[in-house]
């Protein structure tokens, strides 16, 4: 028995075995020794799980687009974050002028409720051409084909944007109603960070109500569960599937405009693709396809990302931890795949069907 | 063996070019031949093993570091700088080969995507080692048997080593190696059954993808005199994905066609438009969309359109 496991077990198995004990021998070392020096006081750490929960919530958002796209097309859409782009940044010059009017200032609530559907009508649009243009014809290829024009679609949107709008920085107005901080048991938060990630769980609570409650949100199951059956069933494919590029276009706008609140600058026309890879990262780790995967995916990237840098980096003695926040999350990336390629709730990625 | 023959043709084909364009055109030719050779050696993995991977600058990029750092910062010679440029892609190549490999498809895509952009990440942010983003410039070309300091010299260098890679790489896909990579590609099960270890074969076709990537890389980095972070960039991985696919993927001369070719293009576009990595994307989707073989896919179809007229004239 034990002759037979050790035979099947290829030298790979073995090396992956021991860099994953050693990986967590780095990470509780890391954690302890920082914990140990007392570096952080029980506020900082707050503003950092804050923060992480806020910025968590905005990838989550974006992740829904994948997971529901991929959910349905068994596809990546590549250019997902270039949706997010386009709703963000045309955004900026809605909320420049609000805030030289004066409207921002005088009604707040009001104003943001209009950048957000601004934004996400923008990025539904582009999402909606890029299902059109770019996917549609190529639904029956071989999967590596819309890939291709995934990355092509992403560039070119780039550069529209770019000729549109123009290379250099934007940013969004500061709100003067969202500076403040609030009490919450204890700690001061900011309160952008709140109003963000509630009305982002508010977002998603929708969209989660909407598949599961409604008639054309048990369609797009039906169709992610079987595409032939359903069309059997007289369910309109092409129908679901522009909802679903809609949906998550509209999410990937609105998740733009929070991102504006949250962090005002910042805003050009390459802003898209780190976002886009850590949302797919965000996807991935909840389980791509699986809707509560993504939401828990995004708010635990979120939350590696804000305290990883100062929790387990540095205290592994490596200078300027929280320059390698991008390589924490494509770390993180790896040893999902590596690992557990399924993600925490989900599908594994790629071996699913087809 | 009739592919080598080609090969050696087109190589004495080109030869004539420093007698007939400037000098100009002819550097731009030198990039256009790295690029295309880089890609025809993608087409190993993206094509013969159907492994698309979105990473494979990573190796272009981390063995002209590798000669670079090795120059300025240890006083290395160049020779064996070149050495440790090729040793370190190697190395990468072997430590991220085993592991991507055993990932399928879509989830092999993303994990050399990780990869690639890790080592992008490290490489942007250790500036003070790697000069960060501004990269490092001032690396001299090594002493050869003629002077490859000018352009045509540097030309007839590229020219002659891209030969010997293409002839390696013609000769590997020819090679019961090769010949199993497309038995491993079209059915894994089929293969294991017969008794063929699929990672191994699967990890072959990275390393040896991953060796030509840094050959050319250090091609690429002499010829720049210079190295930045965007030899390692996704962007470069895309483009030479992209040209493997536009290309046509197996054909070996396509990708090796369309990678060149995009190196031109682009710099007649930049010429008169600033936006031209708009209508570089736009062409991949229109090609994508109305020619999903690849240019590799016209040949069959110009052949036989010439012997039907062929054909037809007999008959007259």
């Amino acid at each position: 028995m034990l002759t037979r496991t050790l035979a099947r077990l290829s030298w790979v198995d073995l090396i992956l075995r021991v860099f994953q004990i050693i990986a967590a021998i780095v990470i509780v070392i890391g954690i302890v020794n920082v914990f140990r020096s007392n570096t952080y006081t029980s506020n900082q750490w707050a503003t950092l799980v804050f923060a992480g929960l806020a910025q968590g919530s905005i990838y989550a958002l974006i992740a829904l687009g994948y997971t529901l796209v991929y959910g349905i097309l068994l596809m990546i859409n590549f250019a997902h974050g270039e949706v997010y782009m386009a709703g963000a940044f045309s955004t900026v010059f809605l909320a420049g002028y609000f805030s030289n009017t004066g409207f921002l200032q005088s009604s707040p609530i009001l104003a943001i409720i209009i950048m957000i559907i601004f934004a996400a009508a923008v990025s539904t649009a582009i999402a909606l051409l890029l299902e059109r243009i770019a996917y549609r014809p190529l639904r029956n290829a071989p999967r590596l084909i819309p890939l291709i024009t995934a990355i092509g679609a992403s560039f070119t949107l780039q550069y529209t944007f770019r000729g549109l709008y123009g290379a250099e920085f934007k940013s969004y107005p500061q709100v003067p109603a969202l500076s403040g901080t609030v009490n919450v048991i204890g700690f001061d938060v900011p309160l952008v960070q709140l109003v963000v990630f509630f009305a982002a769980v508010g977002l998603m609570i929708a969209l989660y109500l909407y598949v599961e409650r409604t008639k054309s949100g048990k369609a797009m199951r039906a169709v992610s569960e079987d595409k032939d059956v359903a069309r059997l069933m007289g369910i309109d494919i092409d129908r679901v599937i522009v909802t679903t590029f809609a949906l998550g276009g509209a999410l990937a706008g609105a998740a733009g405009v929070f991102n504006g609140l949250f962090r005002p600058q910042g805003v050009f026309f390459f802003m898209g693709f780190f976002p886009g890879i850590k949302a797919f990262t965000a996807a991935v780790l909840g389980g791509i396809g699986n809707i509560p995967g993504a939401m828990i995916g995004g708010l635990m990237l979120g939350l590696i990302e804000s305290l990883g840098p100062n929790s387990i980096v540095e205290g592994l003695g490596i200078p300027s931890a929280n320059q390698l926040k991008d390589a924490i999350a494509f770390s993180v990336l790896v040893l999902i795949l590596i690992y557990r390629p399924q993600g925490i709730f989900g599908e594994r990625l790629a071996e699913k069907k087809a | 063996m009739k592919r080598v023959l080609i090969v050696i043709a087109v190589g004495f084909l080109l030869a004539v070019l420093p007698f007939i364009v400037s000098g100009y055109w002819l550097g731009l030719i030198t990039q256009a031949v790295i690029l295309g050779g880089f890609a025809m050696g993608l087409d190993l993995l993206v094509g013969f093993a159907r492994m698309p991977s979105i990473g494979h600058s990573t190796f272009f990029g981390l063995s002209g570091y590798g000669v670079a750092l090795a120059v300025t910062r240890f006083d290395v010679a160049i020779w064996p700088a070149v050495g440790i440029g090729l040793l370190l892609s190697l190395i990468a190549a072997l430590l991220f080969g085993p592991l991507a490999v055993r990932m399928r498809g879509l989830a092999f895509l993303t994990i050399t995507l990780a990869f690639g952009q890790l080592t992008w990440g490290l490489t942007t942010r250790w500036s003070s080692f790697t000069n960060g983003e501004n990269g490092i410039p001032g690396i001299s070309r090594p002493s050869f048997l003629w002077d490859i300091e000018t352009v045509v010299g540097y030309f007839y260098f590229t020219l002659l080593i891209a030969i010997a890679i293409s002839i390696f790489i013609i000769i590997f896909a020819e090679s019961p190696v090769g010949i199993s990579l497309l038995g491993v590609r079209n059915s894994d099960t089929r293969m294991s059954a017969l008794g063929y270890n699929i990672h191994s074969r699967r990890t072959i076709a990275f390393v040896v993808a991953a060796a030509v990537g840094a050959m050319y890389g250090i091609l690429n980095v002499f010829y720049n005199k210079f190295i930045g972070p965007g030899s390692l960039s996704w962007q470069l991985s895309a483009q030479m994905l992209l040209s493997v696919v536009v290309g046509g993927p197996v054909s070996l001369w396509g990708p090796f066609l369309a990678g060149s070719g995009i190196v031109i293009l682009k710099t007649m576009l930049i010429g008169t438009t600033q936006r031209w990595p708009m209508v570089l994307g736009l062409l991949y989707v229109v090609s994508v969309v109305f020619l999903p073989g690849g240019i590799a896919s016209l040949l069959p179809k110009v052949r036989a359109r010439f012997e039907k007229m062929f054909r037809g004239r007999v008959t007259e």
